[in-house]
């Protein structure tokens, strides 16, 4: 049928295996397609939101499968949120003060997942005062029985705060501020069921924030489970993001081929490539975490800019005389390999984000690497089918056509790159901007580098709130666990207890820790209190029976139930990966000195301690990312080009982008952290695209005889334009991500962007200049073959 | 044949033992020395004096440090026991005792730079509990005796007398069983260089006459039938030794020690020190809750001073010129200069323990929870 009809045009004797395949079905290739949408949209509609934390760790380092090993125990002390209702006028010794917050703390009583029973303010009965007499002990609720707003009734207030050892924890020093403590059940203890975060967090804001903030009070709330309510949150603001880029890109096509069909067609084939990519997630399982819903703008970026070489094709092609058809078959013929290598590199490139040990950059990995096989399908093979139905406008062919008789301005001024001195002037700009980058890498640092929340910015709400509970009492949120494991019952044998009351000591003394708690300081004030608060008792006794007293007031947050696993909680001044190296050492080097087969000392849990674990998996995976990022794109161009040379004009410009990434990252304070890793592979893989369009069409022409300089010419004449809208989509689909809330998301923008219009620019520009040192002239005998190169690009690159 | 290889080898030997010890961490050596640690000036520091010019002060995990320029800097002595020291004692500037858990006992001689490891607690309370089984058995042994001779009234006397010392034979026998276990001494005082005494919880009572080279185990001397703890020691000018103790009593000790009385202050709650005031001779006993009791006779009457503190008290000092300090919870701090009969607050900065108290030159230094710093006011400082 349309098979039979054009026999007469030559290419289609030429035509490749897949060409024919693929044109022979075009009926078949639609429905299917259509199909498949149907299929994977619904399943794409069906995506839920993964909020699992156990993705975020790096399960197979020894610090987290120590953490998971007793994962039980410290499930045990539990999250929890620390709800600072604060005063801006006076202080907290007022009755409208205290109504209020026991008017909070009903309020957060009722919020479904709260610990009812650990719930703790200062009206809580169990927030006690006490006094050594002669007769014993003397104790009772700090705010007074007989409260009754009364100024007496305040100043006992006062009185029984300041024997009470909650100022710093639960009051702030200035009085102006009181801390509820509300401990979480991250699951339900009756349902088994996870709590839902953004209705927690939400439900925060609404019945307690908004309630009750006004001019004079207001209120602040941290804590692990607001957080991830926080994350859940930014995340909704990448929908806006997702409209926002489709507009430009959709502005950007239009410009670029004044076309509405030509618009559409790649936007539309782009688009259900997301689909699929996002239906296909979630048939194999997956879920949408913070990580892998910036895929999507990958895919739609990455698919419009390969969709826009198409439809280039295709419109060059329409200039002859040819019908939609046989243009559609010229430009798949003319862009399959070099598309199929680009989009294959991209993949192989996201593929390596697999060797990271953390479960949200693996799924990062696999989801852009299902999303570049959805553009293969997509904008390979679904876009010239289509394109072969409803063609380009004359409109459309007659703006993107390339007019032999007029020299276009910018191409011949950038052709200049390939000129003997333009060229040598490139190649020692690149070789400086080399040693700028590894100069300015020399200072990039591992680890979150900011304080507070790293996930989110340092001026958020969250982390304004945490500064604010940091700075007006005496906790620090940077946490480092250390998990001592002895024999059942042997935590509190006295040369055990006193083991770890020495590696409590010999921690606090590591510079960047705080404080150091754990069961032995409960003990031995414990023992301070049971001899009348006298000083001269608070240490360890010898004497067994004394020590048991105390350890039965030890609580679950330092110390299991059988007392095989003792809990020393280390408060670090920040999370910087030096302090942490620092600190990790230290624990490291005591236990190596004075472990014993009783005790041992294990790293690590808590916030520190995870994010130690991080650190140490991160900075392996920086290098092996590296290496195998461009490993793998070196033996893809040269595997498809058959040259070294080849490969160095590509990769050099690519690694120039890269140390100068490193650089960039150094000066704005951005560190090496989970989220920067996937960006060398994305930045990477997808940056050598240009590279090899552009590197496809100068040998074309190079081969066809033309000096170095009209080659290159001729090449941008072709494909500069596309290169340039590849280089400007891509950077549009990943720019808006320096919005969102959610820091690392702003961070991996920025430095895509740059990956992204750096790489356009060193394959404009510098790939050229090393084109013209590295590539011999070609040799006259291949003129004769030149009249069927013409036809299409493939016969130079392997074909296979 | 030997001689000259014994000559060319020691030194080797000195030299190979003189690099494996630098090579070793300090805190790796056989005694259980404390961690020198940057953190040891801030830790909780119990009790204070001055050797000379120099400031000592003692503390939480065998901690001793000393200051040679008024408290402005401090600089940790490497000290072969990690156990918490409550008091030190400066005979004279040169030689000096610190005491703490585990009965330990540590003497310098140079001012408090160095110290040794006097008493090691734990093996001498080893010994303490075998002679205690002697003693008992001897005196059952003994009583036995005597009972087989006797009858009559005399003879049901001895048997009650029998049955107590069959009761402390159990005691110690039963002491021999568990693990040893040293009380904490709570106090050190010493009349001069040689003659002195440690006190502690439990009843334990030890005194020296060389200097501490040998201490002997005087608490069974002392009639304290409910193991009071001694938490406090001192001496007047007439010879009389003075234990603080609990349940309001003051133990005294006369003709060196060989006789001692419980003396009911009328109080009832727990003293944790007690000072003589050199000026006058007077006993003060101090304690909980602000407490503090006087005794202008040698102990026999004692009154109730009124101290302008509800603190407990729990260190305090006296000057040559009869001023008197004491210290304790929540920076508490008073002065008096008439002998007790009035106190004024002084102001101590932060809401901290204050544990122990020297006066020097003029100018007070304290110790505590966070370490030692001066108290802002001077005694002499106008009134």
């Amino acid at each position: 049928m349309l098979e039979q009809q054009p026999l007469h045009y030559p290419a289609v004797r030429t035509a490749s295996v897949p060409e024919r395949l693929i044109f022979g079905a075009r009926h078949f290739i639609l429905a299917f397609f259509t199909l498949a949408t149907v299929f994977l949209g619904w399943q794409a509609w069906h995506l839920q939101p993964d909020a699992s934390f156990a993705k975020l760790l790096p399960q197979q380092h020894p610090f987290i499968q120590n953490m998971n090993d007793h994962m039980k125990d410290l499930r045990a002390a539990g999250a929890s949120l620390k709800v600072s209702v604060a005063v801006k006028r006076g202080d907290i010794f007022n009755d409208d003060y205290l109504s209020t917050l026991g008017q909070i703390a009903d309020e957060i009583f009722y919020i479904p997942g709260v610990n009812k029973n650990g719930l703790k303010s200062l009206w809580s009965p169990d927030v006690r005062w006490t006094m050594v007499t002669e007769e014993g002990f003397e104790m009772g609720s700090v705010i007074p029985q007989d409260y009754d707003g009364s100024p007496a009734s305040l100043q006992q207030l006062r009185t029984n705060l300041q024997r009470s050892g909650v100022i710093g924890s639960m009051v702030a020093d200035d009085f102006k501020s009181t801390i509820i403590e509300v401990p979480i059940y991250d699951t339900d203890p009756t349902t088994g069921e996870q709590l839902n975060y953004l209705a927690f967090s939400r439900a925060l804001e609404k019945q307690v924030r908004q309630q009750f903030e006004s001019d004079n009070i207001r209120i602040h709330i941290i804590g692990f489970p607001k957080l991830i309510g926080e994350l859940l949150e930014g995340i909704g603001a990448i929908f806006l993001f997702a409209a926002v880029t489709l507009l430009i890109t959709c502005v950007l096509l239009y410009v670029y081929t004044r076309d509405l069909r030509a618009t559409l067609a790649p936007l539309t084939c782009s688009l259900l490539a997301v689909i699929w990519q996002l239906g296909l997630l979630h048939l194999f399982g997956f879920g949408l975490n913070a990580y892998s819903i910036l895929v999507p703008f990958l895919v739609l970026a990455i698919g419009v800019s390969h969709g826009v070489q198409m439809i280039n094709a295709v419109a060059l092609q329409l200039q002859g005389e040819v019908d939609r058809l046989q243009a559609s078959r010229l430009a798949f013929r003319s862009l399959y390999i070099a598309g199929m290598t680009a989009l294959i590199s991209d993949g192989i490139g996201f593929i390596t984000l697999l060797v990271i040990d953390i479960g949200v950059i693996s799924e990062l990995g696999i989801a852009a690497s299902i999303g570049v096989a959805c553009i293969i399908c997509s904008n390979l093979v679904l876009l010239p089918v289509l394109v072969s139905y409803i063609g380009i406008s004359k409109k459309g062919v007659y703006h993107m056509r390339v007019d032999p008789q007029r020299r276009h301005p910018l191409w011949s001024l950038i052709s200049r790159c390939a000129t003997p001195k333009v060229a040598l002037v490139s190649v020692l700009v690149a070789a400086a901007g080399y040693a700028v980058g590894i100069a300015g890498a020399r200072n990039l640092q591992v680890g979150d580098l900011d304080a507070g929340a790293p996930e989110l910015r340092p001026d958020s709400r969250y982390n304004l709130d945490n500064a604010f509970i940091t700075g007006n009492y005496a906790v620090s949120t940077d946490i480092l666990v250390v998990m001592v494991e002895t024999p059942v019952q042997g935590c509190g044998l006295f040369e055990n207890i006193r083991l770890i009351d020495r590696f409590g000591w010999y921690m606090e003394n590591v510079p960047g820790v705080q404080s150091a708690v754990s069961m032995a300081d409960v003990v031995r004030l414990t023992a301070m209190a049971l001899n009348e608060g006298n000083p001269r008792w608070q240490t360890l006794s010898r004497d067994q029976r004394a020590i048991d007293g105390g350890v039965a007031n030890v609580p679950p947050a330092l110390m299991n139930r059988d007392c095989s696993l003792a809990l020393v909680v280390l408060f670090l001044d920040d999370h910087k990966a030096e302090t942490l190296q620092r600190v990790v050492d230290a624990a490291q080097t005591f236990e190596e000195e004075y472990g014993t087969d009783q005790v041992r000392f294990k790293l690590a849990a808590g916030n520190a301690g995870i994010e130690a674990a991080t650190n140490q998996e991160i900075a392996v995976a920086q290098t092996q990312i590296l290496v195998l990022v461009y490993g793998v794109v070196a033996a893809l161009v040269f595997l498809s080009f058959r040259s070294s040379v080849a490969s160095a004009c590509i990769i050099i410009p690519l690694g120039l982008t890269s140390a100068l990434c490193h650089a960039l990252m150094a000066w704005l304070g951005i560190g090496i952290k989970v989220a920067t890793l996937p960006v060398v592979a994305l930045g990477v893989g997808v940056g050598v695209d240009y590279g090899i369009y552009i590197y496809n069409r100068l040998t074309h022409y190079l081969r066809r005889g033309l000096p170095m300089q009209e080659a290159y010419y001729q090449a941008l004449s072709t494909t500069g334009r596309a290169v340039a809208f590849t280089g400007f989509a891509l950077g549009v689909g990943v720019i808006t991500w320096a919005f969102s809330p959610i820091k690392f998301q702003a961070d991996m923008g920025i430095l895509l962007t740059f990956m992204f219009l750096l790489n356009m620019v060193g394959a404009l520009w510098l790939l050229p200049a090393l084109a013209y040192f590295l590539v011999k002239p070609e040799p006259p005998r291949k003129r004769e073959s030149a009249g069927e190169a013409e036809q299409g690009d493939h016969s130079h690159v392997q074909t296979g | 044949m030997s001689k000259p290889f014994g000559h060319s080898i020691r030194p080797l030997i000195a030299v190979l033992a003189l690099g494996v010890s630098l090579a070793l961490p300090q805190y790796a050596a056989a005694a259980d020395y404390a961690l020198l640690t940057p953190g040891a000036a801030h830790s909780l520091l119990l009790d204070i004096a001055s050797a000379g010019e120099r400031l000592v002060a003692v503390g939480e995990r065998g901690h001793i440090l000393y200051s040679d320029d008024q408290g402005a800097s401090w600089v940790q002595a490497k000290v072969p026991t990690s156990v918490m020291l409550t008091r030190l004692w400066f005979a004279d500037a040169r030689r000096g005792w610190a005491v703490g858990h585990d009965g330990n006992i540590l003497v310098s001689e140079d001012g408090g730079v160095h110290w040794e490891l006097q008493r090691d607690g734990v093996s001498d309370q080893a010994r303490i509990n075998e002679e205690r089984l002697a003693r008992a058995r001897e005196t059952v042994q003994t009583l036995r005796a005597e009972l087989a001779q006797q009858a009559g009234e005399a003879a049901q006397d001895k048997l009650e007398a029998l049955e107590e010392a069959e009761y402390e034979l159990d005691v110690a026998r039963e002491l021999m069983r568990e693990p040893v276990f040293p009380p904490p001494l709570m106090a050190v005082w010493f009349a001069d260089r040689e003659r002195g005494w440690a006190a502690g919880a439990f009843g334990t009572l030890l005194r020296t006459r060389n200097g501490g080279r040998h201490w002997e185990d005087w608490g069974w001397k002392v009639e304290n039938p409910d193991e009071l703890h001694f938490n406090g020691v001192t001496g007047d000018s007439r010879g009389r030794i003075y234990l603080a103790s609990e349940w309001g009593y003051v133990f005294r000790g006369t003709n060196g020690g060989e006789s001692w009385q419980a003396l009911e202050t009328g109080y009832e709650g727990s003293f944790f020190g007690v000072l003589t005031n050199p000026a006058t001779d007077s006993v003060f006993a101090y304690g909980l809750r602000g407490t503090i009791y006087r005794s202008t006779d040698g102990g026999d009457d004692w009154q109730e001073l009124e101290s302008r503190t509800r603190a407990s008290l729990f260190g305090a000092a006296a000057t040559e010129e009869g001023a008197l300090v004491f210290v304790g919870q929540d920076s508490a701090a008073v002065l008096s200069r008439d002998d007790g009969d009035s106190f004024r607050e002084l102001a101590a900065p932060g809401r901290r323990g204050l544990t122990g108290v020297a006066a020097t030159d003029g100018r007070l230094f304290v110790t505590g929870d966070g370490g030692s710093e001066a108290l802002a006011v001077a005694p002499r400082a106008g009134e």
